[in-house]
Order: structure tokens, then sequence, then C-alpha cells
């Protein structure tokens, strides 16, 4: 195919490899442990940061990266401190991050350029420097797992447990949200702040259907959001659609079609 | 039940203990010594504080006043020898993991922060299974145990490790009744080996397996025997229903020594 000839094309891929590591990985633990929505509220929270850059002049996402790893230290710090419901303050960081990023962008004089490719992702515009940090953060996130997955098992199955072991908890929990924090600023970029709470559940719902194992459900994560990415990259090209709403809607597409499957086969042969 | 104390070695002890949340008191003056192969049931209301005491016995709540001491407790990889059975309701039931990794994860803190288990580990967590009947239960993740099952697994987890105390904080609840009578035999069995202190509503039917009762409500008292009768626990201001199991739970009470 001709378009493999275009370097953006193969940027976009590298991309969709990096974001399928990350996503895959992150979005396992995500969705193990039930934090769906405190994601949602950092992804949404670091909008904050992007339009203090725009404001600053420096790169967004770097706001972005200061903005997502602070609301994910921050959420914990204040429903333990404040005595607060989590996910109230989930809800009170989710909505400030984006009201400050609108004041701010509205406070930069001129045009902001590439707005769009934040909120909705952009995969065919990723540069050799967001692939670089891309990269990187999949390598700190790989082996971070393999140095500490079991105690990151141990953890997050029954934290209670843990603790009366003395095993450092709340170390490994702030670290992990970081990573989870540091996954959304750079998947930013491919999918955008609307659309990236599905990287990080669609793939995992589609793959807990074919094992119920924390480590088979990472790697199959993996596998299938790069066939969904690749698959949305290539709608994308061929029907001229934004990339990141045709990401999802593939990844949507085959979560339909496994859950389809697997119903059918339940009818089938019911004793299986 | 006393002279027993004479011979055993004390594993801990809490010396008038206040503890709560918030600022807020849900024990006060606690206190308590456990001996190697106690067995003590804990009784007491909802809200009396049970699940409070048995956090600062597991060294998880500090307490506003008094002391916890542990004699002994640590092994030489500076593991504390408790093993622990959580309340049932604290346990996330779609968590991807399989029986077998929950029973081994009971290893989890003799190993480093990035120690991988070893074949031996896993040796040692087969071998647990097989003690708890449940060795064709291996690859099963915990959402489709039963609750019997479940309990099991746990069970496994908390003792893998030989612990010298032995802690379990309702385990009746949503089990059947065969495992039930199975996990009290058990009990029985390990407390040759540990010491084990049993949480519980149901006294009616644990009092022919426990040594002595501890009621918990706010204050703790400790009764030395197993035979208590309604008075007694009015006495001990522990307002809770003996159940029967048939019978008048005075008679089900001391019918057993």
């Amino acid at each position: 195919m001709e378009i493999f000839q275009y370097q953006f094309f193969i940027n976009a891929l590298w991309a969709a490899l990096f974001t399928s590591i990350t996503c895959g990985i992150i979005g396992t633990y995500i969705v193990s442990n039930r934090i769906v929505f405190l994601s949602g509220g950092i992804t949404h929270s670091s909008f904050g940061g992007i339009g203090v850059g725009y404001y600053m002049g420096v790169n967004p996402i770097w706001g972005a990266a200061v903005f997502s790893v602070l609301s994910a230290l921050g959420i914990e710090f204040f429903s333990k401190k404040g005595q607060l419901r989590h996910d109230s303050v989930i809800g009170i960081w989710w909505s400030f991050g984006m009201a400050i990023g609108i004041i701010f962008i509205y406070l930069t004089p001129g045009y902001a350029p590439n707005l769009m490719t934040y909120l909705f992702g952009s995969i065919l515009t990723v540069s050799q420097g967001d692939l670089l940090f891309m990269g990187l953060l999949t390598g700190v996130i790989v082996v971070f797992f393999l140095l500490f997955f079991r105690m990151i098992l141990f953890i997050s199955f029954d934290e209670s447990y843990a603790r009366v072991f003395g095993m450092p908890v709340t170390l490994i929990k702030s670290l992990l949200i970081s990573l989870v924090a540091l996954t959304i600023v750079v998947n930013i970029k491919v999918v955008g702040i609307i659309l990236l709470i599905s990287l990080l559940t669609v793939p995992q719902s589609i793959a807990n259907q074919f094992t119920q194992v924390f480590s088979r459900m990472m790697f199959y994560s993996v596998g299938i959001s790069l066939l969904g990415v690749v698959a949305g990259l290539l709608f994308s090209y061929n029907q001229d659609v934004p990339s990141g709403a045709s990401i999802i809607f593939a990844l949507i597409v085959l979560f339909g079609l496994t859950k389809a499957g697997f119903y059918l086969r339940d009818k089938l042969h019911p004793h299986r | 039940m006393k002279t027993n104390h004479i011979m055993s070695e004390k594993i801990l002890e809490l010396q008038s203990v206040d503890a709560g949340y918030n600022g807020q008191r849900v024990i006060s003056e606690a206190n308590l010594e456990v001996y190697d192969h106690d067995f003590i049931g804990m009784i007491g209301p909802n809200g009396g504080g049970k699940t409070t005491l048995l956090k600062v016995i597991l060294g998880v709540l500090k307490p506003f006043r008094g002391k916890l001491i542990y004699h002994q407790i640590y092994d030489a990889d500076h593991v504390k020898r408790i093993g622990y059975l959580p309340q049932f309701s604290m346990i996330d039931r779609k968590f991807p993991i399989s029986a077998l990794e929950v029973v081994m994860s009971g290893l989890m803190p003799h190993h480093g922060l990035t120690r991988k288990y070893s074949r031996e580990d896993k040796q040692r967590a087969r071998q647990m299974m097989k003690r708890m009947g449940i060795s064709h239960l291996e690859d099963k993740v915990v959402g489709e145990l039963s609750g019997g099952q479940m309990q099991r697994v746990f069970l496994g987890r908390a003792i893998i490790g030989s612990p010298r105390l032995l802690i379990l904080d309702e385990p009746n609840t949503f089990v059947d009744n065969q495992f039930e009578g199975e996990l009290y035999e058990h009990l029985r069995e390990l407390n040759q080996e540990m010491a084990i202190i049993l949480v519980t509503h149901d006294i009616g039917t644990i009092s022919s397996y426990v040594k002595t009762i501890a009621c918990v409500n706010q204050q703790v008292f400790y009764h030395h025997s197993n035979v208590i009768t309604q008075e007694q626990l009015s006495a001990y201001n522990c307002p809770i229903q003996l159940i029967a199991h048939g019978d008048v739970p005075h008679t089900v009470l001391k019918r057993h020594d």
C-alpha cells in the first residue's frame, strides 16, 4: 500500500505500538482495580495543564504532564485528608481542570492552534519527539511491571492484607497512579482527552472475556488495542474521518463482535 | 484454661488501649493477652469494635493511647508470624486472580519487593491446597468459587506462612453448614500449631471449639472459659443473641466442655 511510504504513517504505526503497550498494561491495572472514574478525572483535569501551557508559551504536553500527576496524587491526598468521598473529589478535580484549561486558552492572545488535537487526538500528526517520549514511558512501564508484578497483584487484590505485613502499599500505589497519569499524557496526542478512557477500558474488557488472569489480560489487551488502533487508522485514512474517533469505533465494534461471539457460544454449547 | 498459660509463651498483649477513627473512640481501656495455643472466640454486637480491635492486634491501626506489644512474633525474615483471614465482603470477587495465586500470595511477605515466586513456593501452595481439599480448583478464578471454596483458599493463604497466631474475621458468613463444620475441624487441628482468634456472631456453634471467650463492646471482657451464659454476657455488657441450634441457648453452650 502506498501509505506505507509516508513518514507520518510510519510514525503513526510506532505510536500505535507504544499506545497499545502503555494502555494495555496500565488499563488492565485500572480495570482490575475499578479506578476507571479516577482515570477519567485525571485525563480531563490534564486539560488545565494544556491551557496553562498555551498561556505560558511552553509545550502544552508538559503542562498536561504536571497537571495530571498532581491531580492523580492530589485526589488520593484530598479524599484521605479532607474526609471527602473519593468520587466527589474526582468530580471536583475533573471539572476544575477543564475550567482552568478553558480560562487560560481564552486568556491566551490569538488563535489556539492544535486545540482540537488535544481534545480529539490525531495519531497521524505524531512527531518524532512525541515518539521518543512515548517510547521512554513504554520502557519505564514495562520495567516497572516486570520488577514489581507480584507486589502489584498482591496489593491490588487485597490491600489491607498487604498492609498487615508492612508492605509499602502507599508508595507502590502512588507510583502506579503516577504511571497512570503519565500514560494518559503521552496518549493524549493519539486519541485525545475526551476519547482516551476507552483505550484504558475497552481492550481490557474484550481481553477479560478470553481470560481472567491478570498477566494474560495485560498481554491480550496490548494485542487487542494494537489491532483496534491499526484498524481505526486504516478506516480513518480510507474514509477521511478523524483518527481518534475511528480508533474508538473500531475497538467498540470488536467488543460487540466478541461479546456476541461468546453469547452465541454459550447459547449453542451451554455446558462448556 | 488458665493453667495453659503458665506453660505457654505470650505472643502479644494489649495494655489499656484506646483506639478508633478520626478521633472517635471505638475501643477504650482494652486489655488482652494472647498465648501460644490459645483459641479465643471473639464476640460482641455489630459496631462494638471487634474489627477495630483486630486492626490494632494486626498492627494496622495505631492506638490513641495504650500499647500493643508483640513478643517474638517476627521470624528470621522479619515477617510478622500472623495469619489473617479477612471478612468476606472485603474481597473483590471480580478481580482476575487464580486460587493458586491467592494461596501463594501468603508467602509474599517473605520475599523482597521484587522477588518472584520460586518452584518451592508453588510446591508449598499446591500442598496447602491439597490440605484444604481444593487441589482441583488451582486454576479457577476466585470469582468462580463458592463461598466455602473461597474461604478455604483464604485460609490457605493465611496459614501457608506457618503463623504463630491465626486471626479469622467472621469466616462463617456466606458459607454452607457443611463447610462451617469442616472449617472448625481444620481449626481444631491447626490449634495444635498456632494460637487462634476467631471473630464470630454465632457463639453457639463455636463454643465447643474455642477455649476462651473475649466479649468486645467498647471494652474487652475476657472470659476464661468456653462456657458462657446469657446472664454473664449481660454482666460483660455484651448484648448479643445466643443462637440456639434446636435447643435452649444455655443448654447448647453448657452441653460441651
